[in-house]
């Protein structure tokens, strides 16, 4: 727990919350930016809003922002001799891979609840419909929750072998671009990739691309098992190559 | 060319209320091995920045070669001014043969010029490997590679041992030196007053944004007044005698006395003498430049 | 001076992978033009509209993945002289950071105009290689084409000034990102909001989009597309003026 307390110090003034909140905010006021501007109504109240706002997020921005984070999360290390002060604490390799993928997931989680927020927001205030979202979509956006962990994993996995910030951005949006195209040609199968756990998950109940429209339960299943495999075995294997690798200036 | 390769007038840089450099009035002798002193945030780094145009001043003007520094004439006169500044240049991703060759071209250098540079700083078989692998000496030795490439009349170094060893060090005092034989100006800031004592023979001390001195070594030493020391029979009858002078015993039992001039002296001699006290040696304290240093600059520190 | 300062930047491009940067801007992006192409059933290559199919896959996938991209550029090329002291060791060469700028400009700007015209050709291609019976309006394309280009340019020079002011890549990276995002979704909007951000102007220079079940061929905002060019470069060539006199 200290070790996470002491990642968290480190995000002191940084740019993450700014990302956090702005990426979902954004995406669903461009969602609803057609329907503003023309003055008209989402055609299937609450159904509508959440697709238009999710729909697109899950293709790659949500990646997208979950690579920046991964970035923010690891720049300071990168900065002058940092790298070498981190390494040379007593802090096991086990427990940074662990810390700092828990503050990406974190962060990550966050801009999930803020994306719901906003959903919710837009559809009360902008466009007055009524009772709440259905709470099917408050359990899509637990899901989701969990199914981010394993891009975060990642994100974190490549913010630290790689000093660029862009080159994890890059590969953030290849690869979801990748899983996307997977999960059109083969389905579940691509549930292997952490970026096709998040994308799926995102569009589950749209029916867009791969969805059918209902949620099933072996859906689900398939998502928590996958992202909790894929979670352990990402930072598992982060945290032995931290071990074994030299520092390189 | 004129006497002095630089020379500024009442060279003043403010930041809103605070005054970094004030009415400053270098000058560095052609040829000359300059030393810039100063405690850390006295304004050596600023002032030169000033003097490559990299900031403009808030009043004064600088005169390089004879000929005003200024944003217009700066292309002209910066081709003949080396210079490294704070932390050394040169891009991690690329070799250090890269990036001597991006120096090349912004200046339209030939290679030979470039191999001399090279040599003279003993870098020619490191030239292939990428910056990012380069120890700190290392990156110190290209940075003034890539000043030294333009063959230039100025040199303008800021703290150029830093990360060198020892015999680095020496290598860096006799390049200077070898430099400065073959009229290049060096203008040298640095923290190692014990380097800068044996390298420079003009010296700049600046404190607090002010020139506090500005000469040769000998003058700073006589200008700095140290005590006049005196070894005698009868030190303790001696310290009373002279009580009026502010006479103390020091730690090797002579008589120190502060703030004496060459008349003076003549007349403690002269009162002790009287006083039947003998008088064996009379000499001035060997000050050294951390000395002086420390007193001109009232102790600043790291 | 100038070109030696371009030469230079090129020379810097060595080892910062641009080439597969630059391969990301052709290869996805001909793929995502020709994917919905490609995957749709009712695609027939002798209709006489085939080719705007063609035309809204591609006014589709260059704004979905241009602006991260061309923010990616800039940000690599320019972060490098932030992280080594670059700026100074420059000015101290004559050159100033206004002047660098530009010559950033130019070298990327040379590399975007290549991929960007190479993606165009490889479209038209693979068209051709589909089976598209029909003539190419070249007209039509060639116009799409330089107004992407025009825009892509645009984009590109606001991230180097962007990634010169803001040392922390990471703000550039993120409003890249936004920009990919607000790009595709003002293509939904009226075209009075769409002139706001610069990336709206991607759905300016639409070639062709649905309307109603159809893909038809739309025209092309020329004038609006002209002006962001006029009205970006002369912001772009007085803010690098302001950089030469800023201080170091």
């Amino acid at each position: 727990m200290g070790t996470i307390n002491v990642e968290l110090i480190k995000l002191k003034r940084s740019l993450a919350w700014p990302v956090v909140v702005l990426l979902p905010v954004v995406l669903v006021l461009a969602g609803a930016a057609t329907q503003l501007a023309n003055g008209s109504q989402p055609q299937e109240g609450w159904k509508t809003v959440w697709i238009q706002s999710v729909g697109f997020y899950g293709l790659f921005p949500l990646a997208l922002g979950i690579a920046i984070l991964g970035s923010l999360v690891w720049r300071v290390e990168h900065r002058g001799t940092n790298w070498n002060a981190l390494m040379s604490g007593p802090t096991s390799s086990r427990r940074i891979a662990v810390a700092k993928a828990s503050v990406v997931a974190g962060l990550a989680a966050v801009m999930q609840i803020v994306l719901l927020v906003a959903v919710i927001i837009i559809g009360k205030v902008a466009f007055n419909l009524p009772g709440m979202l259905p709470s099917e979509y408050l359990g899509i956006t637990g899901l989701l929750i969990v199914a981010t962990v394993p891009v975060a994993a990642a994100q974190s996995a490549l913010s630290m072998f790689l000093r660029s910030f862009a080159a994890p951005v890059a590969v953030a949006l290849v690869a979801a671009g990748v899983s996307t195209a997977a999960l059109m040609a083969v389905g579940n199968f691509a549930l292997i990739s952490p970026y096709g756990i998040a994308t799926r998950t995102a569009l589950l109940g749209t029916g867009m691309f791969v969805d059918a429209g209902t949620v099933t339960g072996a859906d689900v299943v398939g998502i928590l098992g996958s992202s909790a495999i894929l979670a352990t075995t990402i930072i598992a294997v982060t945290a032995v190559i931290l071990e074994r690798r030299d520092t390189r200036i | 060319m004129s006497s002095t390769i630089v020379s500024t007038d009442n060279l003043t840089k403010r930041y809103g209320q605070r005054t970094v450099v004030e009415n400053v009035n270098l000058r560095v002798p052609t040829g000359s091995v300059y030393g810039f002193l100063g405690p850390n945030g006295a304004g050596k780094s600023t002032t030169m920045k000033m003097l490559l145009s990299l900031i403009q001043p808030t009043s004064g003007e600088v005169h390089i070669m004879g000929r005003p520094m200024t944003r217009a004439t700066r292309r002209g006169l910066l081709g003949s001014i080396g210079s490294l500044i704070e932390a050394p240049p040169g891009y991690p991703h690329l070799t250090g043969a890269e990036n001597m060759r991006l120096v090349q071209r912004l200046l339209g250098l030939n290679s030979q010029q470039i191999d001399e540079a090279v040599r003279a700083v003993r870098l020619q078989d490191q030239l292939d490997k990428k910056v990012r692998n380069y120890s700190l000496g290392m990156k110190q030795r290209l940075g003034i590679a890539m000043a030294l490439a333009r063959q230039p009349q100025l040199l303008i170094l800021d703290e150029p041992t830093n990360g060198l060893d020892p015999a680095g060090i020496e290598e860096m005092r006799d390049l200077l030196r070898h430099l400065a034989s073959n009229g290049v100006t060096v203008m040298v800031s640095s923290h190692l007053l014990g380097e800068i004592d044996k390298t420079a023979n003009v010296l700049g001390i600046l404190s607090e944004g002010r020139m506090v001195f500005q000469g040769g070594r000998a003058e700073l030493m006589t200008a700095s007044n140290p005590d006049v020391l005196v070894a005698c029979s009868h030190p303790v009858e001696a310290v009373s005698t002279l009580r009026s002078f502010g006479a103390r015993q020091n730690a090797a039992g002579e008589v120190a006395v502060s703030g004496v001039d060459d008349a003076r002296t003549a007349g403690i001699v002269a009162a002790l003498v009287g006083e039947g006290i003998g008088v064996f040696g009379v000499r001035r304290e060997e000050q050294t430049l951390e000395d002086v240093f420390r007193n001109l600059t009232a102790g600043g520190g790291l | 001076m100038n070109t030696r300062a371009v030469v230079n930047e090129f020379a810097k491009m060595r080892h910062l992978r641009v080439g597969l940067v630059a391969a990301f801007m052709i290869v996805p992006i001909t793929g995502l033009s020709l994917f919905a192409v490609v995957t749709n059933p009712d695609f027939t290559p002798n209709a006489p509209d085939a080719w705007n199919a063609l035309l809204a896959g591609m006014s589709l996938g260059i704004p979905m993945l241009s602006p991260l991209l061309l923010a990616i550029l800039a940000s690599r090329q320019t972060d490098i002289d932030h992280t080594s002291n670059g700026w100074l060791m420059q000015s101290a060469s004559g050159l100033t950071p206004g002047g660098v700028c530009r010559a950033k400009l130019v070298a990327l700007g040379v590399v975007v105009t290549t991929t960007t015209i190479i993606t165009s050709l490889l479209v038209l291609i693979a068209g051709v290689f589909m089976g598209i019976t029909v003539a190419p309006p070249i007209g039509h394309w060639a116009g799409f084409t330089a107004c992407m280009l025009i825009i892509n340019l645009s984009v590109l020079a606001l991230h180097v000034l962007l990634s010169a002011k803001v040392e922390n890549q990471l703000v550039a990276l993120g409003i890249g990102a936004l920009g990919s995002i607000v790009a595709v979704f003002s293509q939904g909007l009226p075209a009075a909001a769409a002139h706001l951000t610069p990336w709206g102007y991607y759905a300016l220079a639409q070639a062709a989009g649905y309307e109603g079940a159809q893909i038809k061929a739309l025209p092309i905002s020329y004038p609006s597309i002209a002006a962001l060019g006029v009205l970006v470069a002369t912001i772009f060539l007085i803010l690098t003026y302001r950089f030469d006199r800023q201080e170091a």
